[in-house]
């Protein structure tokens, strides 16, 4: 062992520096980010790492398109009879839709009913995918300076994501839809029950629809969507479908499961309302 | 250049290399819902070959690295807590290697698989906000990942960060 003769107190100045430093980074981060201002030191670093995170992910996610018939070969064939038969299922019930549409926009007229205008979307590359497992975050491409906001709203074709709750100029982070400290009105689609309540998210797979009506018909497969309360989320995005109903014992109360659509672990590409 | 530099350099090249993949691959390679923290084991291998103070340096980098990437929620206080977290794990690695540590990968295992877990415990210290079931089931399954990965990372961390060997003539 070496022996060391310098004085103690004065030794490890350097290390209780960086200990006082990372508090008050810390502190200074949540007091930015809470006040909706952005954190420059966390974007700085997430500038660091953006580019060489930017250049890994193309090169694995277009190595991985390549080879994705050596595992999956043998899926291949039942799965592209699959997909034949729902896209006839679906071109069936797009042209029923269609038709519906244009009843639907010829009785607006007729009622002088105000409809909401689409939304502007922009297309954002996912940086970072959850790279702490005790956090259902990410990070993306698109920041303030492409007009994102602490409360933009991030989408895929499949459904809801979550929102953005920090934003730099070139980056931004989105909370996930399955965090444990999120949360989204929410209602059930069927046009017998539209009951309406609240989307929660536990770190799992799936999300908890809670504050529900006592009598509340929900079934399994039920397609849920944003109810539009609450203000930040758009009504009618696709968040999932009921994958669970079932009765308490103890407290009489109901568990309703939501599997949502979006695939949170192959997330390359977002969309985000800003 | 120095050696020092040279060195210091180096290993802001790994952490950031490790956080890198890190954000690409943690989802990919993920294990029954474990994942490695690259930056984490890069940080504390890179202590082996520094001193207490310069540890507590590379702890400071690589806490704001992770917490920048993972990017908790503001109403936790999750930011501060990765940074002070790594700033005392990798302290002890550096204070712990001006005493006892000789050139050996199975000190570099043990390192990780200490570190991993003094880490996640500061982190739950200070920002309890899991529940502490999966929280555990978690961070040890993270330990077993990061300990499996550090042996190629510590001689590849050995070969970049080795200080150079001052020869002492006899006579």
């Amino acid at each position: 062992m070496r022996s060391d003769r310098a004085p103690k107190a004065t030794k490890y100045w350097a290390a209780l520096v960086f200990l006082v430093l990372g508090t008050a980074v810390g502190t200074w981060h949540n007091r930015r980010v809470n006040s909706g201002k952005p954190d420059y030191l966390a974007g700085m670093f997430r500038g660091v790492v953006s580019m060489p995170a930017h250049v890994l992910g193309s090169v694995s996610n277009w190595f991985g398109h390549k080879t994705e018939w050596i595992t999956r070969g043998r899926s291949l064939a039942s799965e592209n009879q699959a997909l034949r038969q729902q896209v006839a299922e679906l071109q069936g019930e797009n042209n029923t839709l269609r038709e519906s549409r244009i009843d639907l926009d010829r009785l607006r007229g007729d009622l002088g009913y105000v409809t909401h205008s689409e939304h502007k979307m922009i297309a954002a590359d996912v940086i970072a995918l959850r790279p702490d497992p005790k956090f259902d975050t990410m990070i993306i491409s698109r920041g303030s300076g492409d007009g994102l906001k602490n409360t933009s709203v991030v989408v895929t074709r499949s459904g809801l994501v979550g929102r953005v709750f920090e934003v730099e100029p070139g980056t931004a982070a989105v909370l996930m839809l399955t965090d444990q400290k999120s949360g989204v009105g929410a209602r059930i689609q069927r046009p017998e029950s539209r009951a309406v309540g609240l989307c929660e998210g536990d770190n799992s797979h799936t999300l908890s629809m809670i504050d529900l009506n006592q009598g509340a018909d929900v079934k399994v497969g039920d397609a849920v969507v944003t109810s539009g309360l609450g203000g930040i989320f758009p009504a009618g995005i696709l968040i999932g479908s009921v994958c669970e109903v079932s009765q308490d014992p103890a407290s009489g109360g109901r568990t309703i499961r939501v599997q949502p659509h979006v695939g949170f672990d192959s997330l390359e590409q977002v969309y985000v309302i800003p | 250049m120095s050696s020092s530099f040279r060195r210091s350099l180096l290993l802001a090249i790994l952490l950031i290399g490790a956080a890198a993949c890190q954000c690409v691959f943690a989802v990919k390679i993920s294990i029954h819902g474990a994942r490695p923290d690259l930056v984490l084991m890069v940080a504390l291998l890179g202590s082996l070959f520094f001193g207490a103070n310069e540890s507590a340096g590379i702890g400071f980098c690589a806490g704001v690295l992770t917490a920048s990437c993972a990017a908790p929620p503001a109403h936790f206080d999750g930011y501060g807590s990765i940074v002070v977290s790594r700033v005392i794990v990798c302290f002890v690695v550096g204070w712990l290697e001006e005493r006892v540590f000789r050139d050996n990968f199975l000190i570099a295992l043990a390192i990780v698989a200490g570190g991993t877990l003094l880490a996640e415990a500061c982190f739950f210290a200070f920002d309890p906000h899991f529940r502490p079931g999966p929280w555990l089931h978690g961070i040890l399954l993270e330990t077993v990942y990061n300990s499996t990965l550090c042996i190629p990372v510590y001689y590849l961390a050995r070969l970049c960060l080795k200080r150079p060997q001052v020869l002492i003539s006899a006579g």
